[in-house]
């Protein structure tokens, strides 16, 4: 089954995942214009949006999206690579779901979706213009760990 | 119901919606009593129909995730109870079993079946002040006052082993902060049977009451459909028909060990939702008691976990059943002591974000009833 539904993903990458430790069943990876044909095809197959976010790594920001089935537990992880200035299509008019998850993304992170209807901010002031997710984002000293959580591993 | 109101929502807008001279906006919220927190719906209605209303939320935004990726591991541990404080023993229990399963941390039996004993019964508190205030919001007092005994007596019991009575931090890596006595057993067994009994008298008392029950059936229905497309979980899933729990789909500490029903219902509505967390709370009686009857001897903590956790590169993504349904953790650790990303997708924000469909076309005192029973914590939703 899940080779079949590999195929049809048509990913860049497949990663290698056990679900007992990471918690997915199939992990890919695929294109950015892929993501709105991937999302309508788990849509037509029973596949809710679980979770959308974003890992900011560098140079490049990592989309994470989870998909699963209510029948029995059936986790898809579809991952995006985007740089700073990719744009990513939005799922919001195939999930209802993905709506206020991508204004939350896009708040936090910065990341751009093609076709969103309202990427106002969600949960910060209505003028706020950081992110506070990236990490470039300078965090103000008293907020920070003590030294010896920061320290290296002995 | 000024223009100086209206801050979140622009003109055109306003056009398209087609505010006329016979409409109007009104602010429910962010400080008004049926919320239960600082949350603000923005309506816009005809008369006493609603035409539009728009969730306007962030009022207690805290940063957590940040927070998260400033911190140790073991550090963020109160954090959780601080999200959803009706529900904090199963978020602690959540976290600890998340960063376990990233950092490969063994538990003792004896110590998953404590936390499965105290987050059930965490979850009986959380639907039984969820039953409490629901009906205060439609009107009736005094089921408030019944309930907040029988709360009061989870909290003794709870206050017992954990120390604290509502922002409990409980579960340690590994496994329990402090092992549970013959007091807490003994008290909990009372509980139980003397709870069994309450449940009748609810049946009689509220289930049966006509004005109750016109003021749910019908009111607030949720498809099927509707809830997969705005991925809608817990009892607002289940009582559209779907039987989706975590507890049962995706099993996590000893939940297979244990034998119980997922309850359902059948039309979605507010009334179902009620019913729903009902029939919850006697599963969780059935739990608790299994769990005590079963509870092994032997340690309650690993001892062998380190001080400062530095978890392998890697990341984890865990799911578990909160009081008000599907909560996700997402880790993602570089091996420092202090993890790389963290994500929290919390069943309150779904499930808030389907009510102005919901609403729509409605009259104004059904949004109470719709969104009281849609069981909404506030600082759940903002993190």
């Amino acid at each position: 089954m899940s080779k079949e539904l590999i195929e049809e993903l048509a990913p860049v990458e497949v990663h290698d995942v056990d679900y007992t430790k990471a918690g997915s069943h199939v992990d890919v990876t695929v294109e950015p214009d892929q993501v709105h044909r991937v999302a309508e095809w788990l849509n037509g197959r029973g596949y809710f949006l679980e979770d959308l976010t974003a890992v900011d790594r560098g140079s490049l920001r990592e989309m994470v999206y989870r998909f699963n089935q209510h029948i029995e537990a059936h986790r898809i992880t579809i991952r995006v690579n985007l740089g700073p200035e990719d744009e990513v299509d939005t799922i919001s008019d195939i999930y209802a779901a993905a709506n206020w998850q991508e204004r939350e993304c896009h708040e936090f992170l910065g990341v751009k979706f093609k076709g969103h209807p309202d990427l106002r901010r969600l949960l910060l002031p209505e003028d706020a213009d950081f992110f506070p997710l990236r990490k470039d984002f300078k965090v103000p000293p008293e907020a920070l760990a003590p030294e010896y959580y920061q320290e290296e591993n002995d | 119901m000024t223009e100086g109101n209206i801050t979140s929502l622009d003109t055109e807008k306003k056009v398209a919606s087609g505010l006329t001279e016979q409409t109007f906006w009104l602010n429910m919220g962010p400080q008004h009593p049926a919320t239960h927190g600082v949350l603000r719906i923005v309506l816009h209605l005809d008369g006493e129909r609603v035409v539009e209303a728009e969730p306007v939320i962030g009022y207690v935004h805290r940063g957590h995730e940040r927070m998260g990726e400033t911190r140790g591991y073991a550090q963020f541990l109160p954090n959780n109870s601080r999200m959803d404080y009706l529900g904090a023993m199963t978020y602690n229990h959540a976290y600890c079993a998340a960063v376990e399963k990233l950092a490969g941390i063994e538990v003792p039996p004896r110590a998953e079946y404590i936390r499965v004993i105290t987050s059930e019964f965490n979850r009986l508190s959380s639907h039984l002040l969820f039953l409490g205030a629901y009906l205060m919001d439609l009107g009736a007092f005094t089921p408030f006052l019944y309930i907040w005994e029988e709360r009061e007596e989870i909290n003794d019991i709870l206050n017992h082993v954990t120390g604290s009575r509502l922002t409990y931090c409980y579960n340690r890596f590994g496994g329990v902060h402090k092992d549970i006595d013959d007091q807490f057993t003994a008290g909990a067994r009372a509980y139980i049977k003397r709870q069994r009994k309450r449940f009748k008298m609810y049946d009689k008392l509220v289930t049966g009451n006509v004005i109750f029950q016109n003021r749910t059936q019908g009111v607030g229905a949720i498809t099927p459909e509707q809830a997969f497309n705005y991925g809608v979980t817990g009892p607002c899933l289940r009582a559209c028909g779907v039987e989706y729990d975590i507890r049962k789909k995706e099993p996590y500490s000893v939940y297979s060990e244990v034998e119980f029903m997922i309850p359902t219902g059948r039309n979605g509505d507010a009334f179902d939702r009620y019913a729903v967390r009902l029939a919850e709370m006697e599963q969780s009686l059935r739990i608790i008691e299994q769990c005590l009857d079963r509870l092994p001897q032997g340690a309650y903590i690993n001892d062998n976990v380190p001080q400062y956790l530095a978890p392998d590169p890697g990341e984890v993504f865990f799911a578990f059943e909160s009081p008000r349904g599907e909560t996700n953790i997402f880790i993602v650790s570089d091996g420092s002591r202090i993890p790389y990303r963290m994500h929290w997708k919390t069943p309150s924000y779904t499930n808030l974000s389907i009510l102005a469909e919901l609403v729509r076309g409605q009259f104004i005192a059904d949004v109470i009833s719709i969104m009281g029973s849609l069981d909404l914590v506030i600082p759940e939703i903002d993190k």
